[in-house]
């Protein structure tokens, strides 16, 4: 097994608030990204999953972030000072924000908004003083002749953008949703990073544009090896471009695992419920869509032990207490009390009482340590 | 619609405006109580010679004559004469300029140095000491009536300072440096209120500015925190400024006029009161005009000054 | 640029709301604190006048130019002015004056702004783009000259002030209402309204104005103290009220000459008009805090 690009573990990030009423965003959350993969990070609004991607590049200055593990490339993250950070970001790990419109400066042309990422990450040997800066943007405006420009027309080249010599001269609103948004993996991709954190990257596109987007991400990520965390709520992107995948629900992981693992044998309760609300085109007329019923709690609120339990058909006494971490099987883990066994040993201090006993189901997973339970057969 | 077609538009505009405010002006002087002749010739003159000079001044034509007159004058420049001296109207004022058009420029030079940088420190520094000092200096350089800026100038700067006149106007042409010295405090007393409305609202459109999320994209792209404020922000910071500097030219002219007053400066303010004085009703009138026309103009500025820092507004949608 | 626009339920209710927002505001806050203060007993001291005024503030008969006394027979706590009147009386009832021209114009500026306001964004269309040619002009006239003109003409007067000072604030108040009109037209609950067949000017009244409420009174206060500030140069300049009339402007402005033998009698009014102001302004600001206002919308 490699060693992961990106391996977090137990990350905490709590915003303190005016009111006295901390809100823990994210709490105890595991994430490892593998080089060159596409990983998924899923969940619905309010999971945290974007409070985490935007805390990996410590973006969250407001925040209380701990983690018994925060590295990057084998660099502690947390450690590092901000001067550090700053050469890390745009240069070792590119952004893509969700919404593009927003996400590009309304006075700057697109081009040189990408050019200057080349700039400060060295791809050009162009002066980043900020004199020389202030020049370009108030007085001369960017050499069309320089490198750094012209590697700008280079990625809006690659990043499927027609035209992209005149298109660079443009400014944000005078493009298409879908083209700001090939802007804003061109600006990530300036730096060369070895990941890419895409937060919602095609949210706010109508689907057929969102396609084309995920094609061209999935293309570039596998041509340039980069890894990219992919952040959605849409289990079909997830389907569709993701390699791996960690499913989130208030701030916590319930379950990650291979794609395929995923959809094919989910473990978690949240997992299976989401898998089965997504409507499938051979259901038939007036049939009710499955959803899951509840909503998730305040995060100023949240229950002990799973965040879950409240929502979930097969909840049991156990579930107050801190997730337990059960190994399924090659790279898939599932944060569930019914996986425990009545035989104690398990990785976490789970305790033992299940509402009925079932046959068990063989242990996939070399990892394991127990056999496993499956409780929830009749709930398919 | 293109650069050309807005300022050909807003140029139609502006002389609109202008039109009807001559207009609006026209009326009102004809609404003097009293008979202009009777008052330019004065208590004792007889009928004939009043009616003479109705005949003179045109009065005794029909008003749509008079107007059609008045209008014809005005598009050749002509604003008639001053009652008192007998001077054409323009060469009068524009010869009361040069002073007030100082005080003007060097107000605003100065208010837009100190504010805009102040503002953008504060924004930077909110709730910090910084802050909130130059909170307290634009609250009060805004309660301060420009004339009363003057007066305490004067009793606290001019009488101890040698080299800073406490009165009096020094051409340009007499030098830069005595020019200068002799409009500084002038020029501060107009200014200070100006630079206190400008650095508020340049402070509040920098905070607003700080958290858009362009700005956290800069951050995340790795750019130092200055070149993020000054390359990424500033402009768009810049932009509700702009817009609001114009309109408030208006607050600087009675600012001008009053401290013409205190300082005893020779300038157009002063012409203004001491014609209203002397009734000499065609330099108020001329002036009436003269200023509405440098506004609106000055105003036109400003609106294409906004539009070459907006792109969204010089280029228009979806290509 | 726009407020927190909800359906209305009622005048009762958002006004409740609102001073409820208004409390809050000034609890806690050292500026709303100053500023409310300074308000109170300048409004005090205006109503209130006739009764406080230790003299009359045209009476000519005490010493010429005596220094601030506070205590004694014939004390004069402000001292007296060059004609003999008592500058504390004269200042009490210049703070009536002031009040009544500032509160006087920016109302009038307000009727008129607002209606103004509400017929351009309600109507649309030709009206709409002739009411705003209009505000144009007002704008396109600076308020001095306009005063000067009133004066020329008609004399001085505390009415001609008045005018002058209110049509310079008319299209600010018509600005603000057009605009939230504007984007309160847009909203579906108004189309709903239509739809039920609410009449035009009901939902002018119950649904537009109420949402408007907040900037047009962070607006006002505002306006209020550039008011008194343009009233004072008016004043000041000779060209607003007549002589006689104690307004603060005045009091400087008669004393500016005097002030190597007589300083109180420009520098104190000064330092009133200057605090009052202040006063005001900060009242302001924490209004507009309060009622979560963007600044944009009012300098």
């Amino acid at each position: 097994m490699s060693t992961p690009l990106l391996d977090i573990q137990n990350l905490q990030v709590t915003f303190p608030s005016a009111s006295g009423e901390d809100v823990r965003a994210v709490d105890g959350v595991d994430l490892r990204v593998y080089p060159g993969e596409i990983h998924g990070l899923v969940g619905e609004s309010g999971s945290g999953k974007s409070v985490t991607a935007k805390s990996i590049m410590r973006l969250t200055d407001d925040a209380h972030t701990t983690a018994d593990r925060f590295e990057y490339d084998g660099r502690d993250l947390l450690a590092q000072s901000e001067a550090a950070m700053r050469s890390i970001r745009g240069d070792e790990v590119g952004i893509v924000f969700q919404d593009a419109l927003s996400a590009l400066n309304p006075v700057i042309s697109v081009g040189e908004q990408i050019a200057e990422v080349v700039r400060y990450h060295g791809g050009a040997a162009e002066s980043t003083s900020l004199v020389s800066e202030l020049r370009r943007k108030y007085l001369t405006g960017t050499d069309t002749e320089s490198t750094s420009w012209r590697r700008a027309v280079e990625l809006l080249e690659m990043v499927g953008i027609p035209d992209a010599a005149q298109c660079a001269h443009n400014y944000p609103h005078q493009l298409s949703g879908g083209q700001r948004q090939r802007v804003m993996i061109a600006q990530a991709l300036a730096g060369d990073p070895s990941l890419i954190i895409a937060d919602e990257p095609t949210t706010a596109l109508d689907v057929t544009v969102e396609s084309n987007i995920l094609q061209e991400l999935k293309r570039l990520a596998t041509e340039f090896d980069i890894a990219v965390l992919l952040i959605t709520h849409d289990l079909g992107v997830v389907a569709e471009t993701c390699d791996s995948v960690t499913v989130m629900y208030s701030g916590s992981v319930m379950e990650r695992a291979p794609t395929t693992a995923l959809f094919d044998t989910p473990e978690h309760p949240y997992t299976r419920g989401l898998i089965r609300s997504i409507p499938k085109y051979d259901s038939s007329p007036g049939e009710d869509l499955s959803t899951i019923p509840g909503s998730a709690p305040d995060p100023t609120r949240r229950p002990t032990g799973c965040p879950f339990r409240d929502r979930c058909e097969d909840a049991f006494d156990a579930c107050t207490d801190p997730l337990p971490t059960h190994h399924v099987g090659e790279d898939h883990v599932s944060h569930c009390h019914l996986h425990n066994t009545e035989t104690p040993g398990t990785t976490a201090s789970a305790d033992q009482s299940r509402p009925n006993e079932h046959a068990p189901s063989p242990a996939a997973t070399p990892a394991a340590e127990h056999t496993d339970t499956e409780a929830n057969l009749e709930q398919q | 619609m293109g650069v050309a077609e807005y300022t050909i538009k807003r140029t139609i505009q502006a002389v609109a405006v202008v039109y009807v405010v001559a207009t609006v002006v026209f009326i009102a002087i004809r609404s003097v109580p009293g008979d202009p002749a009777r008052l330019i010739l004065g208590g004792d003159a007889d009928a004939d010679a009043i009616a003479a000079m109705r005949r003179e001044l045109g009065l005794d034509q029909p008003m749509y004559v008079q107007y059609f007159r008045w209008m014809s004058d005005l598009l050749r420049g002509d604003l008639g004469e001053s009652i008192y001296t007998g001077e054409p109207v323009i060469g009068r004022i524009v010869g009361a300029a040069e002073p007030s058009v100082s005080i003007a420029v060097v107000g605003i030079c100065i208010a837009m140095a100190v504010a805009i940088p102040a503002g953008i420190l504060s924004a930077t520094r909110q709730n910090g000491w910084e802050d909130y000092v130059a909170t307290l200096v634009s609250f009060l350089s805004i309660s301060m009536p420009a004339f009363w800026i003057g007066i305490v100038l004067i009793l606290v700067v001019a009488t101890r300072v040698d080299a800073i006149p406490s009165y009096g106007y020094t051409p340009i042409s007499e030098g830069i440096r005595p020019w200068l010295l002799n409009i500084l405090l002038p020029s501060l007393a107009v200014g200070l209120p100006y630079a206190g409305i400008i650095s508020r609202m340049t402070r509040s459109s920098m905070l607003d500015v700080l958290s858009q999320d362009y700005m956290q994209t800069a951050r995340a792209k790795g750019i130092p925190p200055r070149a993020a404020l000054l390359k990424h922000g500033l402009q768009n910071a810049l932009m509700p400024v702009v817009t609001v500097a114009g309109i408030l030219f208006a607050l600087l002219l009675g600012g001008i006029v009053a401290v013409e007053i205190v300082f005893g400066i020779q300038g157009f303010g002063r012409l203004l009161i001491r014609s209203i004085e002397r009734q000499d009703f065609p330099i108020v009138q001329g002036s009436v005009i003269i200023v509405s026309i440098i506004f609106v103009f000055m105003n036109l500025v400003v609106d294409l000054l906004y539009m070459s820092i907006n792109p969204k507004v010089r280029y228009g949608g979806e290509s | 640029m726009a407020t927190d626009h909800r359906p209305q339920d009622g005048w009762l209710h958002t006004s409740i709301g609102r001073l409820a927002q208004l409390k809050q505001a000034v609890s806690g806050d050292p500026k709303a604190i100053f500023g409310l203060g300074v308000v109170t007993v300048f409004l005090l001291a205006a109503i209130l006048a006739p009764e406080l005024a230790p003299h009359d503030p045209m009476a000519q008969e005490f010493g010429i130019m005596d220094p601030p006394r506070i205590v004694g027979i014939d004390a004069h706590p402000l001292g007296t002015d060059s004609y003999g009147r008592d500058l504390l009386s004269r200042i009490m009832f210049g703070a009536r004056i002031s009040l009544g021209v500032s509160l006087g114009a920016v109302s009038l500026g307000a009727l008129v702004g607002v209606s103004l306001g509400l017929l351009a964004g309600y109507s649309g269309g030709w009206i709409d783009d002739l009411l705003m040619r209009f505000v144009d002009v007002t704008w396109a006239f600076p308020w001095l000259l306009v005063a000067i003109m009133l004066v020329a003409i008609f004399g001085q007067s505390v009415w001609n002030v008045v005018f002058a000072i209110a049509f310079a604030y008319i299209d600010d108040f018509a600005r603000i209402t057009r605009s939230e009109v504007l984007s309160i037209r847009e909203e579906e609950y108004i189309a709903a309204a239509k739809n039920i067949g609410v009449s035009d000017r009901d939902i002018m009244l119950n649904e537009v104005l109420p949402n408007a409420v907040a900037p047009l009174i962070v607006q006002f206060t505002v306006l209020v103290a550039r008011a008194m500030l343009a009233e004072s140069t008016l004043s000041f300049l000779g060209v607003g009220v007549k002589p006689t009339t104690p307004t603060w402007g005045a009091l400087l402005g008669q004393g500016r000459g005097l002030i190597e033998q007589a300083w109180w009698i420009s520098i104190i009014p000064g330092i009133l008009i200057v605090i009052t102001v202040l006063g005001i302004n900060l009242f302001g600001d924490s209004l507009r805090d309060a009622f979560d206002v963007q600044q944009g919308e009012s300098v």
